[in-house]
């Protein structure tokens, strides 16, 4: 294992990691602001992909990609707040159970209208021109596509903490994740601070979703096993901790990366022990209060 | 300004209030007092909209208010300052007051400025975050934050529990300059002392009904009514 592949395999963990900043961010606000755990998350990144699949046959011109850049998470901004208005809205003043057992249903729902638009077989998304190429480091070469979720993750990263720390919606969903009731009785819709971070979450893990299109097959399915580990990483984190998602994701991508080159089949594994040993030791994760 | 009639709440199955009615006059301080678990907080979330009365009316300047959601009650014109504080935790002290503001479509005299000139402590204290703030801060914090929407009536639960005397002296001072600014209150207390200094009017409320209802020479010369319905 010479220092080159070592140096690949880490940046190979890096944007597994952004991907999953991506989407654990949206499932930690959620958590945080929402109190409601969302396992339909996943639907929106296999969604994202799915788009950017259609908008790659379609081809436009062979900006397909960089439109969907754009419109995917505008789109599937969209069709989440219709969801949360229509759905989710009438069942918060209910017992959670109703909330989780809604999006536990939306999951399979969202998993069976991919089947029904897009067909049982894997898609795949070729590599879109202007990041076609690979860099080279050392022997390797690295994927240039890969070098660009590298820079995307944390490019999103700082909007987010800008939307969050600098702008009024921000101080909302930050007051928002503290007491909703209060937030009410000062004059606040909280219904639209609700509708606003519900989209805002969708779009990000949209954007995830058509990162990973061109470099991933795309199959119904995959939306759970994405929600699956990017639960962990809020977990991992401390559930509703911006910061704690972030290191638990730059945690795991490095855990993902190096765990396939000791047990190909069984990654998984390593990021179960790190999970148990963290909830052993902090057993509400490593940030784990209710913060944003 | 604030009329309550027949007001009944519960919480799940459990009755509260009993037809409590009670009445706010323009620029007027009214006292709402009662021992511990009498049913004062609960009158405040009946009037804010926070536990919906399953019946009874209550009125705002004429305008009806039961159904409405706080935070339309709120844009109102009326502000509510829990027992509890309820300070956004993990909001700088400044940001805090912002939020008081955030939906503020009520012209009016007060501002952050006026705030911090009102609690120059809060000035110090403006990038702190609110869970670093001591109990009177974050008195003084609640208040400020309240005021932030001008409104027209503020309900004042217990602002002076568990406070130091020199901080409660100063919430007494705020009270009453809030009142010479026109702005009516309404005021919860334990401390009945504290309260009759501020008030112009007084309730006593014990399980969940109104007792008695006059002035405050009226509640200072009934000694037998004091010692029945409040810890003294
Ligand atoms: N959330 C709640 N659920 C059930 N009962 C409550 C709740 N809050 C208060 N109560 C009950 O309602 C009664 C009145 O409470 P409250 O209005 O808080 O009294 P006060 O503010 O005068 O101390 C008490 O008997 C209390 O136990
Ligand atoms: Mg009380």
């Amino acid at each position: 294992m010479d220092i080159a592949f070592v140096a690949a395999q880490f940046l190979n963990g890096l944007a597994i990691a952004m991907i999953l900043i991506l989407i654990a961010s949206g499932l930690t606000l959620l958590l945080g602001v929402l109190g409601i755990l969302n396992f339909a998350h996943g639907g929106f990144y296999m969604l994202g992909a799915f788009m950017m699949f259609s908008l790659g046959q379609w081809g436009l011109g062979g900006m397909w990609f960089w439109v969907g850049l754009i419109t995917i998470p505008l789109a599937l901004a969209l069709v989440a707040a219709v969801v949360e208005i229509c759905l989710l809205r009438p069942l918060y003043h209910r017992e959670r159970l109703y909330t989780l057992l809604l999006t536990f249903g939306l999951a399979m729902v969202f998993d069976d209208l991919a089947l029904l638009i897009w067909g049982r077989d894997f898609k795949t998304v070729p590599v879109p021109e202007l990041l076609s190429g690979a860099v080279s480091i050392g022997n390797y070469g690295f994927p240039l596509h890969f070098i660009f979720i590298i820079v995307v993750g944390p490019v999103v990263c700082a909007l987010l903490w800008y939307l969050l720390y600098r702008t009024p919606f921000g101080k909302l969903i930050r007051a928002a994740s503290t007491d909703t009731e209060m937030l009410g009785a000062l004059g606040v819709n909280v219904n639209l601070v609700f509708t606003g971070v519900f989209a805002l979450s969708a779009a990000l893990a949209g954007l995830a979703g058509l990162l990973v299109a061109p470099i991933r097959s795309i199959v119904p399915g995959m939306g759970l096993e994405i929600f699956i580990e990017s639960f962990i990483v809020v977990v991992i984190g401390g559930m509703g901790s911006l910061g704690g998602a972030i290191i638990g994701a730059l945690l795991i991508g490095q855990i993902k990366a190096f765990g396939i080159l000791a047990l190909p089949n069984f990654a998984m594994i390593f990021i179960y022990l790190v999970l148990l040993a963290v909830l052993i030791v902090k057993p509400r994760g490593l940030f784990g209060e209710k913060t944003v | 300004m604030l009329n309550v009639e027949k007001l009944n709440t519960y919480y799940g199955q459990s009755h509260i209030l009993f037809d409590v009615a009670l009445t706010v006059g323009q620029g007027e301080v009214v006292s709402l007092l009662g021992r511990n678990g009498a049913g004062k907080t609960t009158s405040l979330r009946s009037i804010m909209g926070l536990t919906p009365p399953r019946s009874g009316t209550v009125s705002f300047e004429g305008k009806p208010l039961q159904g409405e959601k706080p935070n339309n009650i709120c844009r109102k014109g009326i502000a509510f300052v829990p027992e509890d504080r309820r300070i956004f935790s993990r909001l700088t002290v400044h940001e805090n007051l912002e939020i008081g503001a955030i939906r503020e479509r009520r012209n009016g005299p007060w501002s952050i400025k006026r705030v911090y000139e009102l609690f120059p402590r809060l000035n110090e204290r403006r990038h702190n975050l609110g869970h670093q703030l001591s109990g009177g801060e974050q008195q003084m914090l609640t208040i400020g934050r309240a005021l932030m929407g001008n409104p027209s009536l503020i309900l004042l639960d217990e602002p002076s529990e568990g406070l130091a005397p020199v901080i409660v002296t100063t919430v007494g001072d705020v009270i009453r300059t809030v009142r010479d600014e026109g702005i009516s209150i309404l005021l919860v207390e334990q401390n009945s002392s504290f309260a009759c200094r501020l008030s112009d009017r007084a309730y006593l409320i014990d399980d969940g009904r109104i007792r008695f209802h006059g002035t405050i020479d009226e509640l200072e010369q009934n000694s037998e009514l004091k010692q029945k319905y409040l810890a003294v």
